[in-house]
């Protein structure tokens, strides 16, 4: 794809959402009360503003001459007192030099994984197993150290939370359910 | 004024309740600390604080969270002189004469003139937060909801102006957060909006889990995708810090003045925030400093006038959450979030309904400043220390401290898929750089536009106009648009000379 349209796919992306969500909301099913504005005005208007920023933000940079990636007005007060200090660097976000995917796509899915099955194997084991395979996931090659912190680290969080701050932490179903109540027990959570 | 100070002084005896004295030094270890851990923001570290709350009575609560807000706009001033790691957005202007007085042999004095200027920003804006808190409230009083209007507007065009980077992408980022604000069941007319016949869409989504998700989960999951790979740890490791002499202090006065004033007036427009005094107060001493020549070259003005600005907008900040009961950063937001969870709404009215608590936060920010400097001083050689910590055992618990945070609200598993949500939609706004604190804001100050929005249009008939035809709304919402058009202003400057440089080649 060539790199401007590569550039200008985000907004074409967020163009369309907002095109659809705006036909969404013409359809709010309401009965209009004497002269009052209705619950669509308000969203309906924000969805145009979008759209109008997306249009102008395209035509622009479609206008810009071929490699000119600076289409867009910016706020630049940041970056203007950077540059006149001479760091235009560092208020800069540059681009890291390695990226791992893999490793976003893996971390992203172990957190959706823990999230739907909290509620089955309970807060303790599946908080260790995540850790664990989170900062592992993270480049953390001490496996031993991380396995501790791990383990430690749910159980603290568990006695801290349940204990102190009384909040009902999910302790799963059978056989993980024996689990945290034995966990329980030991830290006089009752 | 006397019944203020006399009010003041209350303050200052419930601060000497045990409960209130260890939630201000936990806030202020804490705040601290996050702004020197590396992956934490102070943001962040205010969110993560927020589920520790739920069991503490209000005062606590907010003393807390107003410590590691205090503390946290002076811990990350540390990192960035030893070692040339900024801890916070706002402390990059302290790299460029912090870091080269450390580097040139001095770092104690570096370290000095940051703790002096962090002391002076926080006490200047602890005495005008008293000061004008009270004024501001009875003004605050006579505002309707064309002025409120107004007062949203601005906030929301200065984070979009203000941010740097793209407005494009602000504005399709503040526009995201007000319609993330609009999901749920509509309270005037009961229609669901933007539900899609998802159950849990019907409550709407707070601000919290999308603060928690895009600030939290999200700025985890852009380290994680960079392996946590950390900056490396050049500079010197003597910490020790100097203190100025009075003499030596009075020399730059101005520095402190105009700095102390950018602060807390950045700090009172919301949407403006620590960052965004820290760069302005650096970019006027390069424009107006007796020394303006020399800054960049660790003198101590580019140290003194962004740390001052950074830690004098607190208070300025405070003073719109308190009166006004609109929050102008993230981290207010939280605080906001941690009035209501207890059942108190900030507002004119504050003063009368809980004289008490604010007088107590009062006091607690004044005491705050004075342990921040203690423990700046006397703690620095553990609170560097954390910097070796590894990034990802961190961030787990960062991770964790989210995760929690959305469960201990209602209890309910449903609200960590928001987080994940957020936390997906953090990592996307970060990677293709659209910044987050506009969907913040909009997602926070949303409904109190809408609300505002309508009401007035229901008091004036439907007559738009009242918006300018009001003075205070009128006169602040062509201050929105001079900020809106400022960036665009600049652009169209660049572009000209851009196209006179290339004219004349």
């Amino acid at each position: 794809m060539p790199q401007r349209l590569r550039a200008l796919a985000p907004y074409v992306v967020v163009l369309a959402i907002a095109a659809y969500f705006y036909y969404v909301a013409s359809k709010f099913a309401f009965t209009p009360r004497g002269g009052r504005l209705g619950p669509d005005v308000w969203p309906r208007t924000i969805l145009v503003l979008t759209m109008i920023v997306c249009v102008l933000r395209i035509a622009a940079g479609l206008r810009a001459p071929r490699g000119d990636a600076a289409a867009d007005a910016d706020g630049g007060l940041i970056a203007d007192v950077a540059k006149d200090a001479g760091h235009a660097s560092d208020a800069a976000t540059e681009a890291p030099a390695e990226r791992y995917p893999a490793r976003l796509a893996i971390g992203i899915a172990l957190t959706v994984a823990y999230v739907a099955t909290l509620g089955v194997v309970g807060f303790a084991v599946g908080t260790f197993v995540y850790m664990l395979a989170m900062t592992v996931v993270g480049r953390y090659r001490r496996y031993g150290v991380a396995t501790i912190v791990s383990l430690t680290g749910a159980l603290v969080l568990m006695f801290v939370f349940m204990k102190v701050v009384y909040l009902s932490l999910p302790i799963g179903v059978a056989p993980f359910e024996s689990v945290s109540l034995a966990l329980m027990r030991l830290m006089g959570v009752r | 004024m006397l019944d203020v100070l006399h009010q003041l002084g209350g303050g200052f005896a419930g601060l000497l309740q045990v409960g209130n004295f260890v939630a201000l030094l936990v806030g202020l270890v804490v705040g601290m600390l996050v702004a020197v851990l590396p992956g934490l923001t102070l943001v962040m570290g205010v969110v993560l604080a927020l589920p520790f709350t739920y069991g503490m009575p209000i005062t606590p609560s907010i003393i807390l969270l107003t410590a590691m807000y205090i503390s946290g706009t002076y811990g990350g001033a540390i990192t960035s002189i030893l070692f040339r790691i900024p801890g916070e957005p706002m402390d990059v202007p302290l790299l460029w004469d912090g870091w080269s007085m450390a580097h040139n042999g001095e770092p104690a004095r570096a370290l000095g003139w940051t703790l002096l200027a962090a002391l002076t920003g926080g006490l200047i804006t602890a005495t005008v937060m008293v000061t004008l808190a009270v004024p501001f409230a009875k003004v605050a009083l006579t505002f309707d909801s064309p002025e409120y209007f107004a007062i949203v507007m601005f906030g929301f065009t200065s984070v979009v102006t203000l941010g740097g980077g793209s407005v494009a992408n602000a504005f399709i980022s503040l526009f995201f957060g007000m319609l993330i604000s609009t999901v749920g069941v509509d309270e005037i007319y009961g229609v669901n909006r933007f539900t899609f016949g998802i159950g849990m869409l019907r409550d709407g989504i707070g601000y919290l889990p999308v603060m928690v998700g895009a600030y939290g989960l999200g700025e985890v999951l852009v380290r994680l995708e960079q392996g946590f790979a950390s900056a490396p740890m050049t500079g010197t490791v003597r910490v020790k810090t100097r203190i100025p002499r009075l003499k030596e202090a009075w020399s730059i006065r101005g520095a402190f003045a105009r700095s102390s004033v950018i602060g807390v007036v950045c700090g009172i427009i919301p949407g403006a925030g620590a960052t965004i005094a820290s760069f302005i107060a650096y970019g006027v001493e390069g424009q107006y400093g007796k020394r303006r020549r020399e800054l960049g070259r660790g003198i101590p003005e580019g140290i003194v006038a962004p740390q001052v600005a950074s830690t004098a907008s607190v208070g300025g900040h405070m003073v719109p959450l308190l009166t006004l009961g609109i929050p102008g950063s993230g981290a207010t937001a939280v605080i906001l979030g941690a009035f209501l969870l207890h059942g108190v709404q900030p507002g004119p009215q504050i003063f009368d309904t809980q004289a008490a608590l604010v007088y107590q936060i009062f006091a607690s920010m004044f005491v705050a400043v004075f342990g921040m400097g203690l423990l700046g001083y006397f703690a620095i050689r553990p609170l560097v220390r954390v910097l070796y910590l590894p990034e990802a055992l961190v961030s787990v618990f960062v991770i964790m401290f989210c995760l929690i945070g959305a469960y201990s609200e209602h209890n309910n598993i449903t609200d960590l898929w928001m987080i994940v949500v957020f936390g997906v939609v953090g990592y996307l706004f970060e990677r293709y750089r659209f910044p987050i604190a506009p969907m913040v804001l909009g997602a926070i100050l949303g409904p109190v536009a809408e609300n505002a929005f309508l009401t007035s249009m229901i008091s004036y008939q439907n007559d738009w106009t009242i918006f300018f035809t009001r003075p205070v709304s009128g006169i602040v919402l062509v201050l929105a648009l001079v900020a809106l058009l400022f960036p665009l202003y600049g652009h169209w400057r660049r572009q000209r000379a851009a196209r006179l440089v290339a004219a004349a080649r």
